[in-house]
């Protein structure tokens, strides 16, 4: 028995005193690049990469390496000088402490002087880290960034911007249900207490606004049994229920049907991972007219699509195919990385410049952009301190059969 | 009066936290502990319907069946090499804490990286509505109440009617006398250990094509085990079956007048009840 | 003679130049992320320190993150809707964790062991939810952002928080230097030897005429003073408060630090398992197979609780390691460290 205690003591002291060590030993630098040829500039991303909403983190981080494959064969030019991206994901574990340390890791670490492609609800612990490191952080508005007291003050984060206005979008999404069904009777809203807010109480404003018909109701996060949900809005004569969690919609779209009620469509907010593997948890029969939010820029009716943009997802999308058996139809990954690094790729050429944050947020302040569906432009040219907001639009597309057919979209007026 | 629909969803919550604080309470009357595990041999007995059925295309009914037994196996290993070697007099209701929940993170993690982290469905397992007038009722939760049902018939048979129950009832109420008497209680402990994992697994399998099936569905029957166990009681098996049904109603019921707060609700009342009563409806006081 | 005191000095030569080493490590690197980790552990010591010493009453407290929170959120409130800068909410922190364990602590150890344990457990979780809810207060779960402690002038010399992560790493080392003297003087004191007996022999205790409802009680409120402390500076540290950083597992989280460091020791074991714990935790969060590390993390500190004897923990081979260097039976008896 003694000698068990010499060999475990032996391990553990070497355990403790390696990784004091190994922590001690501070930051990488990243390689330095080849002289010649393109420059790579480092990308940070924070995302859940463990817990349950790993899966699309980890979607997010291959998709995002298979359109760098295609992206930076080309790369982009600033002052004669060609450059390509590399995006590095760290695990924030979708909490508070754990974007701290992912974003800490990646400024710190990882030298990445851009930050992109957020949709965890962590913005203040992330931002609280890039704002005193002048490093710029693309996010989505929503829950804890919104513009307002205690949420998003563009005095004190100046490095901040929001490529995808999320919050606002949840309006749209409505918007969108109420003009392809004039007669619909009443949407039904279920959303997690994360989301409640200014957020909400501007969105309730503007459908009141526009006489929307609704009936508004809050979960805990990770609510697993909707049926009390669910049948107060049967009793309030809802035929629609909306909702802009994933993981609720799932559950939604299965329990409703369990419960009898086949006549109410659901409308998610987000994108699915494809719609095989909904009809595999919930049955085909329930899953059929949901509809769900879709990246499909090519589809967009009557916009000025960018071409080369457009060819550029459309080949990645084939990679992605040929690396899945043939078969990959999840498009939710478009609008967030890669259309920031779109973004980013032009601001840096019309700034002149790849490090010079301040410089690069005076053109993003304002600026409009070439987008796969055509020019959108952030707000806050007129006010220094006002919100850096960009309105695009959703695609909503709808479930038939096991494809996603396209259903409609919104566009949202820009803000000034 | 809330609606039907309401109070048959509340049912079938009812039968499942009952399950689940049965086999918990089975587990501390003989050993003493809480089994902080108990939620992830729920999740791990709905894995093993999942692939027992699409897999192995092994009939529903049979799966879970298979399911009890694979937990069952599993928690009496977790029984043995476990929780006795760290259950040791003094400091083992700490040491067993600590170990279940290293246990807990580690099931959940190991699951996560052997299955895959996204949801798995069994949809096809029992498909079809009934419909019942002002609500309909899916087959699949009423196999839940009828499972339930099965169980706590044959667990009152076994208890009360057969010797090896009569064996574990002995050895819970006064180790000292029922070993005096011949009953091996330390065999005993590993058997209620996995008579009552066994529940757990089997639990996680009936509920398996209501909810999907991921590594991180252990968390909320663990937690609604507990507080029924509280409700009703720590060491008392009528309590957990009470409790289970109270709480099920309780979070099916309020959830539809009060929204999103029957949470706070919920563990305002629990501690309330604990303030008032701390050793729950059906429990024995405290002896200190 | 000489060489009798080399045996008992030479261990503490080493936890000498360990603690004179973490004085002075920012003179090595200055690096953000480095000092951000021992900042991390530094605060979950302090919060497994807190729990050990309401182990030393016997009760196994799990409702640790409660007070980390409660203490982050009155610091954060203050800051925030009442515009007071950092040292008066830090204090106040203290004081109304202290307030709530005391009002806690009186109704739960009343209600016997196991009800403490489940009290203390849904507290956390209480707190949580009310954090969520209480929008006007506490901006629910959007969380409130909060800025670093303000800095402080020395003569020409400038300590500020919010530039450079050596203050914050300082703040947090003499933090954890003051709880942890203050509660091993509790431990080797008439204090210390009280929450012994009523830990061992709750009967012997009462016999003697020692209340045990007070002392039980006011182990749980100090510990929960520090601990809000702690929770206040971190949430300053990490410039926000929401719902989500504390709740059930977080408490959990202190326990099994405090094993795995040791429950023999208040001090010096939990400091242990925080750096052990975190460092794993953090290494294992860089593989980049995701899901290993609940999984490792789980093995591993079951491994300690299963190999070592058990009352033990890592601290405690530092014991045996020096018995086995100088070759001799490992010191038995009550060790004060």
């Amino acid at each position: 028995m003694k000698k068990s205690y010499n060999i475990v003591a032996i391990l553990v002291t070497t355990l403790i005193l390696s990784v004091l060590i190994a922590t001690a030993c501070g930051p990488k630098t990243p390689a330095e690049p080849v002289s010649t040829g393109p420059i790579t500039i480092n990308i940070g991303v924070c995302a859940a990469m463990s817990g349950p909403a790993a899966s699309y983190g980890q979607l997010g981080q291959e998709t995002v390496d298979t359109f760098l494959q295609v992206f930076n064969r080309q790369g982009f030019k600033v002052s004669n000088q060609t450059y390509n991206f590399n995006v590095i994901t760290a695990d924030d574990q979708a909490n508070s402490e754990g974007g701290s340390a992912a974003a800490k890791k990646l400024v710190y670490e990882d030298g990445c002087k851009f930050i992109v492609g957020h949709w965890t609800p962590n913005f203040k612990a992330v931002q609280a880290v890039t704002n005193p490191a002048k490093v710029i952080f693309f996010s989505h508005t929503g829950a804890d960034a919104v513009p307002g007291p205690g949420g998003y003050d563009p005095k004190t984060m100046p490095y901040v911007a929001f490529p995808v206005a999320a919050h606002e979008v949840v309006v749209a999404y409505i918007f969108g249900i109420a003009e392809v069904n004039p007669n619909y009777k009443k949407i039904g809203i279920i959303d997690t207490v994360l989301n409640k807010g200014i957020g909400w109480d501007n969105a309730d404003k503007q459908m009141d606004e526009k006489g929307i018909r609704y009936f508004h109701q809050f979960t805990q996060p990770n609510t697993a049994n909707y049926a009390p949900f669910i049948t107060k809005c049967a009793e309030e004569g809802c035929d629609f229920i909306f909702t802009s969690d994933v993981a609720a919609a799932l559950a939604i779209v299965k329990q409703r049907w369990d419960m009898g009620y086949k006549d109410m469509r659901i409308c998610c907010a987000g994108p699915i991972t494809s719609p095989a593997r909904w009809i595999q948890l919930a049955g085909y029969d329930a899953v059929q007219g949901l509809i769900v939010s879709s990246g499909a820029v090519w589809e967009a009716r009557n916009r000025p699509l960018n071409a080369d943009q457009i060819a550029m997802l459309q080949e990645t999308m084939g990679l992605l195919a040929d690396k899945h058996n043939g078969s990959f139809t999840y498009t939710g990954w478009i609008p967030w990385t890669p259309t920031q690094l779109f973004i980013l790729s032009q601001a840096m050429q019309k700034a002149g410049t790849v490090d010079d944050t301040d410089a690069l947020m005076k053109v993003i302040r304002g600026g409009t952009f070439d987008l796969p569906t055509g020019q959108y432009a952030f707000s806050g040219a007129q006010t220094y301190g006002s919100p850096v907001v960009m309105m695009t639009g959703i695609i909503e597309c709808q479930i038939q059969g096991d494809k996603e057919v396209y259903y409609s979209q919104y566009h949202l007026p820009p803000l000034p | 009066m809330p609606p039907a629909g309401i109070l048959v969803d509340g049912l079938v919550q009812s039968c499942i936290y009952m399950t689940m604080a049965f086999g918990m309470v089975l587990v501390f009357s003989i050993l003493g502990i809480l089994n902080w595990t108990h939620g992830q041999f729920y999740m791990l007995g709905a894995f093993v319907v999942y692939y027992a059925v699409t897999a192995a295309g092994i009939p529903f009914p049979i799966s879970i069946l298979i399911s009890g037994g694979v937990i069952g196996g599993l928690g009496m290993l977790v029984g043995r090499y476990v929780i006795e070697r760290v259950n040791v007099p003094g400091l083992g209701l700490l040491y067993v804490t600590a170990a279940t929940v290293a246990l807990n993170f580690f099931f959940e993690g190991g699951a996560g990286m052997a299955f895959g982290l996204e949801d798995k469905g069994l949809y096809n397992a029992l498909p079809g509505v009934l419909d019942l007038g002002s609500f309909s009722v899916s087959y699949q939760k009423i196999a839940v109440v009828i499972f339930t049902l099965v169980i706590m018939v044959a667990m009152y048979v076994v208890l009360n009617f057969t010797k090896i129950g009569l064996a574990i009832r002995a050895a819970a109420q006064e180790p000292g006398a029922a070993s005096l008497y011949g009953v091996s209680v330390g065999r005993l402990s590993i058997i209620v250990m996995g008579i009552g994992c066994a529940l757990a697994g089997m639990a996680g399998a009936i509920m398996a094509p209501v909810y999907g099936v991921n590594p991180f569905i252990g968390g909320l029957p663990l937690i609604m085990a507990l507080l029924a166990i509280i409700i009703g009681g720590i060491g008392s098996l009528t309590g957990a079956i009470v409790g289970g049904l109270i709480l099920g109603l309780f979070s099916s019921i309020v959830p539809y007048y009060l929204g999103y707060i029957s949470e706070l609700a919920l563990f305002l009342t629990v501690i309330t009840l604990l303030i008032v009563r701390p050793q729950g409806l059906f429990g024995v006081p405290i002896r200190r | 003679m000489k060489f009798g005191n080399y045996r008992k000095l030479l261990p503490k030569i080493v936890v000498g130049l360990l603690i004179a080493l973490i004085f002075i490590l920012p003179v090595f690197t200055t690096s953000l992320v480095t000092l951000s980790k021992f900042v991390q552990i530094g605060f979950w010591a302090i919060a497994a320190m807190g729990f050990m010493l309401i182990m030393r009453t016997g009760q196994i407290s799990l409702g640790q993150a409660t007070f980390m929170g409660l203490g982050g959120y009155t610091s954060a409130v203050f800051m925030v809707k009442f515009g007071l800068p950092f040292w008066p909410g830090f204090f106040m922190a203290g004081i109304v964790a202290g307030l709530v364990a005391l009002a806690v602590g009186v109704v739960a150890v009343r209600a016997g062991p196991i009800a403490f344990s489940i009290i203390t457990l849904a507290l956390a979780e209480i707190m949580r939810i009310i954090a969520v809810s209480w929008e006007p207060v506490t901006n629910g779960s959007k969380g409130l952002v909060i800025t670093p402690p303000t800095h402080i002038m020395l003569g020409n010399f400038e300590i500020n928080f919010a530039t450079s992560a050596v203050p914050n790493y300082y703040f947090i080392v003499i933090l954890v230097a003051i709880t942890a003297l203050i509660f091993w003087q509790i431990d080797r004191g008439r204090l210390g030897g009280i929450f012994r007996v009523i830990a061992v022999n709750p009967t012997l205790a009462e016999h003697q005429g020692i209340p045990l409802t007070k002392f039980k009680v006011l182990a749980f409120t100090v510990a929960a003073v520090f601990t809000g402390f702690a929770g206040s500076f971190y949430a300053h540290f990490l410039g926000v408060m929401s719902p989500d950083m504390y709740g059930l597992w977080q408490s959990i989280q202190a326990l099994m630090m405090g094993i795995v460091g040791g429950i023999s020791s208040l001090v010096a074991g939990p400091i242990v398992g925080a750096a052990v714990l975190n460092s794993l935790s953090d290494i294992l969060s860089r593989l980049p197979v995701y899901s290993i590390k609940p999984t490792l993390f789980g093995a591993i500190v079951l491994l300690v609780l299963l190999f070592l004897p058990k009352g033990t923990g890592l601290i405690d081979l530092w014991r045996i390691f020096w018995s086995k260097v100088y070759k001799e039976k490992p010191i038995t008896t009550d060790n004060t460290h």
